[in-house]
């Protein structure tokens, strides 16, 4: 396989992937203000958990607290890129935090997975990146510094790097679908965006299209019809008024394109 | 219901005052038509043809408040609606079969002469001659 097939399999590879364009305003503020919010109910939900599994208020409030600043933080910021981030931030500490706070039960790792969904949600590289490179750290750092807050099994304990790499092995699998899925949302809005580009630009054809009619059509048919029923100053008055109504025609449909006025923008493809 | 001389009663609907008035000197001219209403736009010649129940209607297709597609639409809601002629400046084939398929007898372009035009209508009143599809 040459450097040109190395190529074209690089270019499949990268097709199957999500390019990651930004979504309208509209859709991501409503998504990014339902992730925020996901991420304050964790803030209350996990607060009320770790009282319940009996841990020293301060160590709770510290870590909660932390979460809680992080999902201020992604209200207030001004970029779009920060407030995903905090958010993401926010969401992947509240899997780390209820992994610890249940003492490595290894349900509370499912956790891990559905905020690796949610992250998708924002169909951009920066945020599911974050949320990836934080699932491998904490795996393969808690998960190693500290096993018995990560883990909950003897095997993964005594072996956190090879248990770090099977959860990062199902963590990966839930990535790829979360990514298929927004490489195929992607793919939709696309052909959308193509259908609705079509769509105005067959409105404006036919709206020309009538134009024409109704001013160089009707006004060449009265100038022959006057002719033939040898009305000679009708028929001229109907071709002077259809070269009027014509020319006028042309400046209009020209002012919305100023490639005409550039040399080389009335160019001809053949003579007439 | 033809005039006692037997002359078609027609109504032009043409939201051009000059292609109407030329088209209705061609058709005076010959003793086969009577002209009996004239329309600017769709609506108003649905109300000529229900005032006057004439024998044709022959009928523009672009025109203001309604275009002739509606028309044809809304005259075959009616009782014994009168055979249309479509006298339009456009001819692609999409818009000569939408017209005969909402009902018009005939599909006449404004390209052809205007001394055709009466035995081109006459034939379409009278199911005789010319096709119902775009004659020539």
């Amino acid at each position: 396989m040459g450097a040109s097939g190395l190529t074209v399999g690089g270019r499949r590879l990268a097709a199957w992937f999500p390019a990651g364009r930004p979504l309208g305003d509209a859709t991501w503020q409503q998504r990014h203000r339902s992730i925020v919010v996901l991420a304050w109910l964790h803030v209350g939900g996990l607060g009320v958990y770790g009282v319940v599994r009996g841990f020293p208020l301060l160590h709770l409030g510290l870590e909660v607290g932390a979460i809680a600043l992080l999902a201020t933080a992604a209200a207030l910021v001004h970029t779009r890129m920060a407030q995903a981030s905090a958010a993401t931030l926010a969401l992947v500490s509240c899997s780390a935090l209820l992994v610890h706070l249940s003492d490595g039960l290894i349900e509370a790792h499912f956790h891990f997975f559905i905020v690796v969904g949610v992250v998708t949600l924002y169909q951009s590289w920066l945020p599911f990146g974050l949320a990836m490179a934080y699932v491998v750290a904490h795996h393969g750092t808690v998960g190693v510094l500290d096993p018995s807050s990560v883990y909950n099994h003897p095997a993964a304990i005594n072996s956190p790097w090879l248990w770090a790499a099977i959860h990062g092995l199902f963590v990966t699998g839930a990535a790829l679908a979360g990514m298929r899925s927004w490489k195929l949302a992607e793919d939709e809005h696309t052909r959308a965006e193509e259908a609705a580009l079509q769509l105005h630009e067959r409105t404006i054809r036919q709206r020309e299209a009538v134009q024409l009619n109704d001013t160089v059509v009707q006004g060449l048919v009265g100038a022959k019809y006057a002719a033939q029923l040898g009305d000679a100053e009708g028929a001229q008055r109907a071709i002077d008024r259809t070269l009027a109504l014509a020319q006028q025609l042309v400046s209009d449909l020209m002012s919305e394109d100023d490639k005409h006025f550039e040399p080389g923008g009335l160019r001809r493809e053949a003579a007439v | 219901m033809t005039t006692a001389s037997g002359a078609i009663r027609t109504v032009i609907a043409d939201d051009a005052d000059d292609l109407r008035t030329l088209i209705r000197l061609a058709l005076e001219n010959d003793a086969r038509f009577s002209v009996v209403g004239e329309a600017a736009d769709g609506e108003e010649a649905l109300s000529v043809v229900d005032a006057e129940r004439p024998d044709l209607l022959v009928l523009d297709l672009a025109m203001p408040r309604m275009d002739g597609l509606e028309v044809l639409t809304r005259l075959h809601e009616r009782f014994e609606p009168p055979p249309v002629v479509v006298l339009s400046g456009f001819t692609n084939a999409a818009m000569i079969d939408r017209a005969m398929s909402l009902g018009a007898v005939a599909y006449v372009p404004k390209g052809r002469d205007i001394t055709d035009l009466p035995d081109l209508f006459a034939a379409a009143v009278t199911g005789g001659g010319a096709d119902g599809t775009l004659a020539g």
